[in-house]
């Protein structure tokens, strides 16, 4: 179908006509399709009549969570409100689109709802649909793009029928959940649907910049359904005439778009006033648009200067991310991911790799949860194919791949995967043989990379060639290579360059010297995404420096709003003369972690947590527990002497110690319930006493506590629970445990608990609060 | 719509924090104050309500134009005598949530006292929803009951999420246990009485 050849005109409202007609509304208005089929044809065929070339069937709401308390299936209803469609559909030569809106629960991780749960409840309708005979597919008044991305591949992998989606915009340009308009449309451009567009809430006035920012951004055929104006607060009504809508979607036709109808509040007379302003009009189709994006839900970035790849999240020769990650400390690696997006890194490498570890579990978690927290896109890290798969599949936006190299079997296995989820792909310039060590071979690699890429479907601006970095400590001569093979690329593909830069300087003093010339001399022969720490302040400071020398930054705007006011160096003040115990109640994190310094001079670490952070600790606790102080002065110096906890770690891990850790304990918010914050309180405290806590996160599945229990033998789980609905998965999970035969105590607090229920309900100790999990956790552990 | 928290609503905002009374630390302080400018910065409004005639039958109180019941004696009792009421549904929207999730691992100090401030602009949000609507229908309203108050189970939740169309005017889903996204959101019936 070729959605450019001439304006095509959808219909109006459903909703709005079964009211008008007095319609008996059961539990959702789909059912109508099977108990009153002439009233859903009288109203389709009332659009066909003024010149709809498609219409949506009546089956927006006809899903499995909506249809649950129907006596009809999901089938049942798809099946009647296609045929009613397609009945009348046919007499007019007219095209039927199997309608499809949300599913109405919230997906991971801010609601419970699996993303592959999504897929099937979106297959369930599409098959039902594809076998009524429906012609297309289309997702409207959608507001979440992940949500959109599971129908999407849905209806990928179970038809072939065109597929279009509307998505429904705030004035702000961002949907309830926060999906941006340029996200949307460059989220399923990647994908490859038919066409995208926008419907619902607005007015046409409203949502024309929602449209033009789309074709900014996308190729693709261009869909507008706005409602009648805005809708007046006091009657839910909308007062545009069917003229004035019809003059005012004339701006749409001007810039081309494909498929116009309306969405609440129009009627057929709308659509027949728009008919007529059509027939003067032609879609246009876009030039090509040759710029590279990459994009999460929230945000994108156009590669049209350097962008900083941060390279953080990676366990390679760190050891306090290897062991975050052995503990399952997703909270560790989010804090990582939200360090260096406020030191403005604009793309997130995301590397999970460790012997001993689920790979692929863990990538998908990472990708999800960094999502809850960070806007940017992310570069999914992994030489293994399934876990490229898994994270590709569940992330949200337009990733990067890191990455393929010139070997053929790598690339016949990872280029299909990143072509179909539509991901812009990284290939390093090596192969079998190792990293040539002449630029003129790297160029020669690229190019059978490119060659794949293009055989696979992935434009030229969607591919990354990083030339690789050697150290020039070991091969000095072969530095001039890198870059030598950066400017040819570049001149001889028009593909994008990435680098990893800091390899650079191993073995040699003074590193950040060398890091930031080479990173220089790059970014001059044409490195697109440096791959670096950006909080690193010197390397940075070259980026920013370097728009401005390279014309780029206009009048230093970036540059003076990031440096003018900063100092080159900040001086060391000077150390409090209070005592720790003071600091920490008063929740002076840096001056504790002074203070802890130089008692370490003197002092041996564990003296210092035993003699001073911990009794710190235990008489702010005391006067929580008295009232005297309240929770915020609790967790200030909690977190006050975290800080002091941290150089003790530092401390001990530069002198090979062992991390001291008093024992580990696994910590969950119960399946179904969603309120986390006070066990995140709970685990705060917990680690501040020193101990080791697992934390599984919220609507925690009953097996996976049981399961992190016994892998990492703990003597104690913590369990949280907001809702008195949700206790009985608490008690559930009480009784798993036990019936695992795991010897562990259960602690349980939550704000419906009392100690009387908790005892009910199976568990050993009540905690009713943070601090009292703390005694507990020393009484059960030790000291 | 919108709401902003203001020196007002400070002694509210500290007795969710479990405040006592005692001296505020010059760090938590400086938290209370980021806590409020944040929350003022990032709460995106949005509300719906409508109009019932509403009947008192045996098992609780009938939305006549809905021909939907909302079981239990508390809500009776609140209504007892009354022969309208009003439905809504008030959020502040997705991006709080985020926020505190945010903050509750980079600082949960903060965290927590943001956390208090997006209860206290939920409550004031619904507040200015009932005089709202007091001034429109030259009516005073009872004080709100929510689904899971009292002995109105929180399965009714479904229907006020139905009944509000809030999915789409105001992006409240349910989960399958009832529970609202966002997290900061409030359904509630209060019931109108005649000056």
């Amino acid at each position: 179908m070729d959605f450019f050849d001439k304006i095509l005109i959808l219909d109006g409202a459903m909703g709005t006509e079964l009211v008008k007609r007095k319609a008996p509304m059961g539990h959702i208005p789909e059912e109508l399709n099977i108990t009153h089929p002439d009233l859903i044809k009288e109203i389709h065929e009332s659009y066909l009549k003024v010149g709809s070339n498609i219409i949506y069937s009546n089956t927006f709401s006809a899903n499995a969570y909506k249809c649950k308390t129907s006596k009809y299936s999901v089938e049942e209803i798809v099946t009647a409100g296609v045929k009613n469609a397609k009945e009348v559909a046919s007499k007019y030569g007219a095209l039927v689109a199997l309608d499809m809106g949300t599913i109405g629960d919230i997906l991971e991780p801010f609601g419970n709802l699996k993303f592959d749960s999504a897929y099937d409840m979106y297959k369930e309708m599409i098959i039902a649909g594809k076998n009524a005979g429906a012609d297309l597919l289309v997702f409207e008044t959608q507001t979440d793009l992940l949500e959109v991305k599971a129908g999407v591949l849905a209806a990928k992998e179970n038809s072939d029928l065109p597929i279009l989606v509307t998505m429904t915009f705030e004035p702000n340009g961002r949907t309830f959940n926060g999906t941006l308009v340029e996200a949307m449309a460059i989220t399923l451009s990647a994908l490859k649907v038919d066409a995208i567009g926008v419907n619902c809430s607005l007015g046409p006035k409203e949502l024309l910049p929602f449209v033009k920012r789309m074709r900014e951004v996308s190729d693709l055929p261009l869909i507008v359904k706005p409602n009648a104006g805005l809708p007046d607060p006091k009657t839910g009504g909308y007062d545009m005439t069917a003229d004035e809508f019809a003059k005012e979607m004339v701006p749409f036709m001007e810039m081309g778009v494909s498929m116009v109808g309306g969405c609440c509040g129009t009627d057929p007379e709308f659509i027949k006033a728009l008919a007529k302003e059509a027939k003067d009009y032609k879609p246009s189709r876009p030039e090509k648009n040759n710029k590279s994006y990459l994009s999460s839900g929230r945000a994108f970035v156009d590669v049209t200067r350097v962008h900083v790849v941060g390279e953080r999240i990676n366990p390679t020769g760190k050891k306090v991310f290897k062991e975050a990650l052995l503990n399952h400390d997703i909270d560790y690696v989010k804090n990582q991911a939200m360090e260096q997006a406020e030191a403005n890194a604009e793309i997130l490498d995301v590397n999970v790799g460790l012997p001993k570890i689920d790979e692929q579990s863990l990538m998908v978690e990472v990708v999800k949860e960094l999502q809850t927290v960070v806007d940017l896109p992310l570069q999914i890290d992994s030489s293994d194919a399934n876990v490229i798969e898994k994270a590709l599949r569940i992330y949200n936006g337009k990733a990067l791949v890191n990455s393929v190299n010139g070997e053929p079997e790598v690339l016949d296995k990872i280029l299909p995967i990143a072509a179909k989820y539509g991901a812009a792909v990284i290939g390093l310039t090596m192969d079998k043989d190792g990293i040539p060590s002449e630029a003129k071979k790297r160029v020669e690699i690229a190019g059978r990379i490119v060659d794949r890429c293009h055989y696979y479907g992935i434009e030229t601006k969607d591919i990354y060639i990083d030339c690789l970095t050697l150290t020039a400590s070991v091969q000095q001569k072969e530095v001039k290579e890198t870059l030598d093979a950066i400017r040819e690329v570049k001149a001889r593909y028009g593909v994008h360059t990435v680098l990893g830069v800091s390899n650079i300087s191993f073995g040699l003093p003074r590193r950040e010297f060398i890091n930031t010339t080479f990173l220089t001399l790059a970014m001059q022969a044409g490195l697109d995404l440096p791959i670096i720490n950006p909080n690193n302040a010197a390397m940075m400071g070259a980026v920013n420096a370097y728009h401005v020398l390279a014309n780029i930054d206009k009048s230093a705007t970036i540059y003076v709003e990031r440096y003018a006011d900063t100092v080159a160096v900040k001086e060391e003040t000077k150390s409090s003369e209070a005592s720790i115990k003071d600091l920490i109640k008063k929740g002076l994190g840096d001056l504790t972690a002074r203070k802890v310094k130089e008692l370490l001079e003197t002092k041996d670490a564990l003296d210092v947590v035993n003699e001073d952070l911990i009794p710190a600790l235990d008489e702010v606790g005391a006067l929580f527990e008295k009232g005297t102080i309240f929770l915020p002065q609790l967790l200030s110096s909690a977190q006050a002497a975290e800080s002091g906890f941290a150089v003790i770690k530092e401390h001990m891990a530069k002198n090979n110690k062992e991390t001291i850790s008093k024992g580990k304990i696994v910590l969950a918010t119960v399946k179904g319930d969603v309120h986390d914050i006070g066990k995140n309180i709970v685990k705060t405290i917990l680690e501040n006493y020193g101990f080791t806590v697992i934390d599984l996160g919220k609507d925690v599945p009953i097996e996976r506590v049981v399961e992190a229990a016994r892998e990492h033998k703990v003597k104690l789980v913590g369990l949280s629970a907001l809702m008195t609905t949700t206790v009985s998965s608490m008690e559930q999970t009480i009784k798993a445990l036990r019936d695992a035969g795991l010897d562990c105590k259960v602690m349980v607090g939550g704000a419906v608990l009392t100690e009387e229920f908790a005892m009910q309900i199976g568990a050993d100790f009540y905690s009713k609060d943070a601090k009292q999990s703390a005694d507990i956790a020393k009484m059960v552990l030790g000291d | 719509m919108t709401v902003k928290l203001d020196d007002s609503d400070r002694k509210e905002v500290l007795r969710y924090l479990g405040y006592r009374g005692s001296e505020i630390t010059d760090v938590v302080e400086e938290k209370l104050e980021a806590a409020f400018n944040i929350c003022n910065k990032i709460i995106n409004v949005r509300q719906v309500w409508k109009l019932y005639s509403i009947r008192e039958s045996k098992e609780g109180i009938t939305l006549e134009e809905a021909d939907c019941v909302l079981y239990g004696e508390s809500l009776k009792k609140l209504l007892k005598g009354l022969n309208e009421a009003i439905l809504f549904c008030v959020t502040i929207g997705i991006d709080f949530d985020r926020e505190v999730e945010k903050q509750m691992i980079k600082d949960p100090t903060l965290g927590v006292c943001l956390n208090a401030c997006g209860i206290a602009a939920i409550e004031k949000a619904c507040d200015n929803l009932q005089l709202e609507v007091e001034k429109e229908l030259g009516k005073k309203t009872t004080t709100r009951f929510s689904p899971g108050y009292g002995d109105l189970p929180l399965e009714s939740q479904r229907d006020f999420i139905r009944l509000l169309n809030t999915e789409k005017i105001a992006g409240v889903r349910l989960n399958e246990n009832n529970l609202m996204n966002p997290l900061k959101s409030v359904t509630a019936i209060a019931g109108l009485m005649e000056e």
